[in-house]
């Protein structure tokens, strides 16, 4: 009996957990995990890459298109389906391609492979256990119910994944990112560049960028800075490469010419200091 | 490299400026007003020797490995491929090595085209990198 109960905690647990495990198993943007079978022929797949294209059945609403590869694409081959061919071909790449429509519905796919000689189209059999559905993530399960065979190659794939959407970021997003304590930084540091207020820059420079403009010719190098800045110069944009690094986008105008630079940011110990400004 | 394809190369970066004869650029000196000193510099250009003081090294060892007997016929086709008019600066935006430049123009076909243009701080001072332009 004792050892029954302990079972059934067992089993209670692994159902609390599973969203958990199933959350975690989604993993990093960029990220895929599972595999591509081809004859019997397993391939991970470890790569996933998503980008928005018009819609195939209706222009006016947009398609998902995903790819998962067991090698990291070159930038070429994400929207250069010849590029994927070859590489299928030449056995440098195996990748599943699936495009979801609006409602997140498989509505075509593709298999890059030297099995198939480079690629075959395949529709029909592609599933989307969608986890994440938005602007600018997709993330969930794409898998088919069971193994099918085309051109005397029986495949079948199961990956888990989650990527990024690439799209210019939102007048709401830029906002918000613009308010965030990184660009809230990056605008003081603006102000005290205007200001000529070299005091309140050192205050937030990264210990080596502060070294900088200290000593002797720190007030020269800064003095050039301010020359260089525009007065109406402001932030116009802050992108996040990770959760510890921003840069920030500073517009200005001189003599009508457009003047952008950029202020990149580190956080350390819990503050975001300046580390960068171009000069 | 074919005297056509150094020129093309070059052009832009000799494009402008001007002159040999004028004080060395003040530190203070933008990339985008550098640039407009070039141009003026370019359209009064009668031989290379005048434009050297704007290039950057890498365009330089380009030229300077060109026979010198070749170099004012490769100056000419720079003239006749750079000649671009209504120069306006419209976009700089500071890079690690300098600005990169956006620029309109009308070529010499009298077409309205824009350019990128380089330009980097070697040794403190602004000078001519790559340049590419389209119609």
């Amino acid at each position: 009996m004792e050892a029954r109960q302990r079972e059934l905690v067992v089993v209670a647990l692994a159902v609390l957990l599973s969203p958990a495990v199933s959350s975690r198993a989604i993993g990093q943007d960029g990220t895929a995990t599972g595999h591509l079978t081809l004859n019997g022929e397993t391939t991970p797949l470890t790569h996933a890459y998503a980008s928005a294209q018009p819609g195939f059945f209706d222009k006016a609403k947009e398609d998902i298109r995903i790819l998962l590869s067991d090698v990291e694409l070159p930038d070429s081959a994400l929207d250069d389906v010849f590029e994927l061919i070859h590489m299928g071909r030449d056995g440098k790449a195996h990748v599943v391609e699936v495009v979801l429509d609006a409602e997140a519905a498989p509505i075509s796919g593709a298999i890059y492979a030297k099995a198939f000689n480079g690629s075959v189209s395949i529709t029909g059999m592609h599933r989307f256990a969608k986890q994440v559905f938005e602007r600018a993530r997709v993330a969930g399960r794409l898998s088919m119910d069971e193994p099918k065979s085309f051109q005397g190659v029986t495949f079948q794939y199961d990956a888990t994944f989650a990527a990024r959407i690439p799209r210019p970021p939102s007048a709401e997003e830029i906002s918000a990112a613009i308010a965030s304590p990184p660009g809230v930084v990056a605008a003081q540091c603006v102000d005290a560049i205007r200001a000529g207020d070299l005091q309140a820059f050192l205050s937030m420079l990264a210990g080596g960028t502060a070294a900088a403009y200290s000593g002797p010719d720190g007030a020269t190098r800064f003095e050039a800075l301010r020359k260089e800045t525009p007065a109406d110069s402001h932030l116009a944009g802050l992108e996040r490469p990770s959760d510890t690094t921003a840069r920030a986008i500073v517009n200005g105008t001189r003599d009508g010419i457009v003047v952008e630079f950029q202020i990149e940011l580190v956080l350390d110990g819990g503050a975001w200091l300046v580390v960068k400004v171009a000069e | 490299m074919s005297l056509t394809r150094l020129a093309a190369s070059l052009v832009a970066s000799l494009l402008l400026v001007s002159l040999v004869a004028q004080p060395a650029p003040a530190q203070t000196e933008t990339a985008s007003q550098f640039y407009m000193r070039y141009r003026a510099a370019f359209d009064k250009a009668t031989k290379i020797e005048d434009l050297t003081p704007f290039l950057s090294k890498k365009s330089l060892d380009m030229i300077n490995a060109t026979p010198a007997a070749e170099r004012p016929k490769f100056f000419e086709m720079m003239k006749t491929m750079g000649s671009i008019t209504d120069v306006k600066i419209v976009k700089e935006t500071k890079t690690a090595e300098g600005a990169m430049l956006a620029v309109e123009a009308v070529g010499p076909d009298k077409q309205k085209t824009s350019g990128k243009v380089e330009v980097v701080k070697e040794g403190g001072d602004w000078k001519l990198g790559n340049e590419s332009w389209s119609s």
